[in-house]
């Protein structure tokens, strides 16, 4: 599989192509990451989240690779990784404050509470759900990806499996008290 | 200025640009009511993409790979070149085992290839080669590992997600030159184990298994094609085996169970496990085993 090919695969929500590209250059960005001071475990992370970083690049219609992914990746890893530097310098500065902010905490609650209904939601919806908003796949892609007869049926069932995942959530705030 | 429903969903994924996006802020901000809906949506949105995102990195961690030393001790190096020389050791016994497979079955593996489905299988050898032999002579196969070996060939085995593994039996890669294709931008610590690492995993070859017996050494070799669907199905079409089912979030394990004089293949996925008879030509769905006698059997397998 020459890069185009692989690209073109990420772009179909191929996760299997995701991981060949991860065993692929897994050697190589953790030493980029652990010679520039960070341990096998952070260099790990970091390169785990410039995969998905591409994942979902490979998405964008206007999203042209000007060099090789390897390279790529590297660069993306590199700024990650130089941004988690920079966060921990200011972190280790600064006080830590406790976040005993009444908001902060209702807003916690609240994703707990959405967390909770995702699981509840069946694996069809929670698929669908996921190749929309986060894969950015088109309606053509997943019903491809979940072997539906066309995008009009992943489009029905997007809608139904949304307004599903928001009724549920409404009714769990409900109980909360994070409504009215 | 109403705002349907559409345009909040498109505004939630980010469709919307320039105008669009411009309308939308203004129509927004003179409906407090929509705020409200919209900024609750926001975080059902925020939230399912953090799901997904964790879900894919679950996924990425899942998949074990050898530790990178960055240091370079005499130590190291003895033990790359014993990987080293345990791969090429190995690469031989499978083009051997391959090619007399090929002659058996009178398909060559390039032409099933480019049959195959777009789905894309790693192989994941887990030979089982005394290691102390460089014959690659089937008799020297041998069902217990030692230390050594265990070590280079479990490194294999996890650097697969597509897992199908066999126990006590060996499985034969297929060194597919075509795919092996590595860039190596600036890194000047490239040495010849990393290369034969990375040659490894992008073989995006087909997992072929071979199966050992104790005192009868008779091989068999399974092509997995993976059709993307809801139930778990599968079928036998051209020597070739076809999964149907959701593999995408976790990962499945075939086995090869020898109840002589039958040898039997089964599937381990879910927390279940399935029978796969040989030479069903239509679909069939896959219906989890509950015989308690094969389950510990293979469960003992599976713990091996």
């Amino acid at each position: 599989m020459n890069d185009q090919e692989i690209l073109a695969r990420l772009k179909q929500g191929d996760e299997n192509t995701l991981d060949l590209l991860y065993k692929a250059n897994y050697r190589m960005m953790i030493k980029l990451i652990i010679k520039n001071n960070g341990t096998e475990e952070e260099a790990k992370d970091i390169y785990q989240e410039s995969l998905i970083v591409l994942w979902q690049k490979a998405q964008n219609e206007n999203f042209v690779l000007t060099s090789k992914i390897s390279t790529y990746l590297y660069s993306i890893c590199l700024n990650l990784w130089r941004k988690e530097l920079e966060r921990k310098k200011r972190f280790s500065y600064e006080t830590k404050e406790e976040s005993t902010d009444v908001m902060e905490m209702d807003r916690e609650e609240r994703v707990r509470i959405i967390n909770k209904c995702i699981q509840k939601l069946g694996e069809t919806c929670r698929d669908i759900l996921t190749y929309y908003y986060f894969d950015r796949l088109s309606m053509v892609e997943i019903a491809e990806k979940m072997g539906f007869a066309n995008a009009d049926t992943s489009k029905t069932k997007k809608y139904k499996c949304k307004k599903e995942l928001d009724q549920l959530v409404k009714s769990l705030y409900k109980e909360s008290d994070f409504l009215d | 200025m109403n705002i349907s429903e559409e345009t909040i969903d498109s505004f939630l994924r980010g469709d919307l640009t320039g105008d669009e996006l411009e309308n939308f802020n203004k129509a927004l901000s003179a409906d407090p009511k929509m705020q409200q809906e919209v900024s609750f949506q926001q975080d059902v949105v925020d939230s399912i993409k953090q799901y997904r995102h964790n879900q894919l990195k679950n996924r990425l961690n899942s998949i074990e790979m050898a530790p990178v030393s960055v240091g370079s001790s005499a130590s190291t190096y003895l033990k790359l070149a014993a990987s080293i020389g345990i791969v090429a050791l190995l690469i031989g016994a499978f083009a051997i085992l391959t090619n007399t497979q090929k002659e058996e079955n009178n398909t060559p593996i390039s032409d099933l290839e480019t049959q195959s489905t777009e789905s894309v299988i790693v192989s994941t050898p887990e030979p089982a080669i005394s290691s102390n032999n460089n014959s690659t002579d089937q008799k020297t196969i041998a069902p217990k590992n030692s230390n050594s070996e265990t070590k280079a060939t479990s490194k294999i085995v996890d650097a697969s997600t597509a897992n199908s593994k066999t126990k006590k039996s060996t499985v034969a890669t297929n060194t597919n030159e075509a795919s092996v294709n590595t860039s190596v931008p600036g890194d000047e610590e490239m040495t010849s184990d990393d290369m034969a690492f990375d040659s490894r995993s992008e073989n995006f070859s087909t997992p072929t298994i071979t199966n050992t017996d104790h005192s009868n050494i008779s091989a068999s070799v399974v092509k997995v094609n993976i059709v993307k669907e809801k139930n778990l199905a599968y079928r036998y079409f051209n020597n070739e085996l076809y999964l149907h089912g959701n593999f995408s979030n976790s990962t499945y394990e075939l086995f090869e169970l020898n109840n002589k004089p039958s040898k039997q293949l089964f599937l381990y996925f879910e927390n279940n496990y399935y029978e796969l008879i040989q030479g069903k030509t239509k679909v069939t769905a896959l219906v989890p085993i509950t015989d308690k006698a094969t389950l510990s059997q293979l469960a003992q397998l599976r713990e091996h």
